[in-house]
């Protein structure tokens, strides 16, 4: 376990936000327009999504780059995936290219997390940004189609997306065949077997696959979905060259990271990016907070919790957050303020989860209810010590039970929940009455869907 | 050779006959789904009776995937691509990442 104290303190370069260029260690965070910022910068929120015209103003063209020298620069700079899972593209590329196929380009811009905002905002203000990194994708992948996948009702994200491969096939930019893919608006609809099973056969389900998806899709095909920000980041990358792309990152984590801020916070759905080796107090006393919170979940509603003295201290790097037993996820801060309790909140995040099972399997439709129930009623102060160890056991079976993560992401944010507030657990075994049981939700969580009624009907997610 | 035993857990309905069959490979959960628990196995006898669960599955959710030794297949090289890549006035050089080359798995940095 990492000592705390001894990490240096930042203070002193968060008073006011640095301008970039800076020193490299300095640290930068800015929302979309704001100085500082690199995948975000350019016009503001207001302006709506950046004209093709103004983006080549600002980047130039697409750089010239074989696939060959794509995939080397992928490796060179350790681009992860943005989504959630952290995997090296230039290790999905390696493995669509051994197979000898023709692979299928899939961008997932679907955002599933409610409270994240990330890829929408990206989709909405800088197209251009994600666009350029798929078609330089596209040729490291020896393709020229390419598809980038929304949820329904996510307006913005595709007029922008929509608008932008107009631009670029009247323009004649570039020369890949552009196509929107759009989706269920459900949770499990986000994961990458859903999005290109749905892609396939109209089914937004997520598959079970014998073999990663890079060698054989549903399709049959090589597929590689890639998170938004993960291509956005590819075509900054691409500008800057690897080494003054990682520059802006810090560590285990090159180059610069979205994050998106909810709960407790000025802004609740607002997203900045983060340059050089912050630490997400840095991140929050750039958005209006001056004290550690009490939480924050961390990576987003599958993730982890950490109390708001550790996470004012960790800074945002993969490793540091893993020696945490959390990780960056899909980048999601929900800040739960002194006087609230995390245990409700967590209940009400669960009920959500529990009910957007896609109803295949059979240990998620068996286990996430009763999952969510032992949250729903520890939350309450009705629980016993014994139903905690049920709550274990049920946890065991549900990890690794079924054809995507969706049970392990629940599972681990009920686990972190346990384990980082064990006092509050052992108040509420109790009885003694909690504190912040009358303190107004903090998270924005959608009305789950009955777990009572079974699971969602297959129509849900055509 | 190379085997995989795996149960696709949206067919599994819970009728445990793999757990009959391949009771050294299949564990049960409480509600009755099977769980792999020895994904490859060695043997004749255990893979016949791998096989077998497969066969004797109702639903067909029991897999065993036998694919001979793959072939190693050249991967592209990578040509170095500092020379192509413009670096704008102002960005420094960084330790961090080599020009060119690097590993694939960016998360071997010292732990915290």
């Amino acid at each position: 376990m990492i000592e705390l104290t001894d990490l240096p303190s930042t203070d002193a370069t968060i008073s006011t936000v640095p301008r970039w260029p800076g020193t490299i260690g300095e640290v930068g965070v800015g929302g979309p327009g704001e100085p500082g910022t690199f995948l975000l910068s350019g016009p503001g929120t207001g302006s709506g999504p950046e004209s093709l015209h103004g983006h080549r103003g600002r980047w130039g063209g697409l750089p010239a780059m074989d696939g060959a020298q794509v995939l080397a620069l992928l490796r060179a700079a350790r681009l992860d995936g943005r989504g959630g899972g952290g995997f090296p593209v230039a290790r999905k590329v390696a493995a669509a290219l051994a197979t000898g196929g023709r692979p299928v380009l899939l961008v997932n811009a679907s955002e599933s997390e409610p409270a994240s905002a990330k890829d929408a905002t990206l989709c909405a203000l800088r197209p251009h940004l994600v666009l350029d990194g798929t078609a330089l994708l596209a040729t490291a992948l020896g393709v020229d189609e390419a598809a980038v996948h929304l949820h329904r009702g996510a307006d913005a994200p595709l007029a922008g997306i929509r608008g932008a491969m107009d631009e670029r096939g009247s323009a004649g930019y570039d020369a890949v065949s552009w196509t929107v893919s759009l989706g269920p608006d459900r949770y499990v609809s986000g994961e990458a077997s859903a999005v290109a099973g749905f892609a396939q056969d109209g089914d937004g389900r997520p598959r079970f696959t014998i073999a990663p998806m890079a060698l054989e899709g549903p399709s049959g095909r090589p597929t590689v979905v890639v998170n938004a920000e993960t291509v956005a980041q590819l075509g900054l990358l691409a500008r800057l060259g690897p080494a003054a792309w990682a520059s802006l990152g810090a560590g285990t984590s090159p180059g610069p990271r979205l994050l998106t801020l909810a709960g407790a916070v000025d802004r609740p759905g607002q997203v900045v990016e983060l340059i050089g080796p912050g630490t997400v107090g840095d991140v929050l006393f750039a958005t209006g907070s001056r004290t550690p919170p009490a939480a924050v979940l961390v990576g987003g509603f599958a993730g982890t919790w950490l109390t708001g003295e550790e996470a004012w201290q960790v800074p945002w790097e993969r490793a540091a957050l893993e020696c945490l037993g959390s990780g960056p996820g899909c980048g999601l801060l929900g800040v739960l303020p002194h006087g609230a309790c995390a245990l409700v909140e967590t209940a009400r995040v669960v009920a959500y989860l529990a009910g957007e099972s896609a109803g295949q399997c059979g240990t998620c439709v068996a286990g996430l209810p009763r999952l969510a129930a032992g949250m729903a009623s520890l939350a309450e102060g009705s629980f016993r010590r014994r139903g905690l160890r049920r709550m274990e056991t049920l946890g065991d079976e549900l990890l690794g039970s079924g054809a995507c993560a969706h049970p392990d992401g629940v599972v681990r944010l009920v686990r972190s929940t346990l384990d980082v507030f064990g006092d509050d657990v052992v108040r509420h075994l109790a009885g003694s009455p909690c504190r912040g049981a009358d303190h107004p939700a903090v998270l924005a969580v959608p009305v789950p869907y009955p777990t009572g009624a079974g699971p969602r009907p297959a129509e849900d997610f055509a | 050779m190379t085997v995989l035993v795996r149960i696709d857990p949206t067919l599994c309905r819970g009728h445990a006959i793999c757990a009959l069959y391949f009771a050294e490979g299949v564990e049960l959960d409480q509600w009755g789904f099977g769980r792999v628990v020895d994904a490859s196995p060695s043997g004749r006898r255990a893979l016949r009776r791998a096989r077998r669960a497969a066969a004797a599955c109702p639903n067909g959710a029991v897999v065993v995937n036998e694919r001979p030794d793959p072939v190693p297949v050249p991967v592209p090289t990578a040509a170095p691509v500092r020379a192509g890549v413009p670096v704008p006035e102002g960005a420094s050089d960084h330790p961090l990442v080599p020009a060119s080359g690097g590993t694939d798995h960016p998360t071997d940095g010292p732990c915290w």
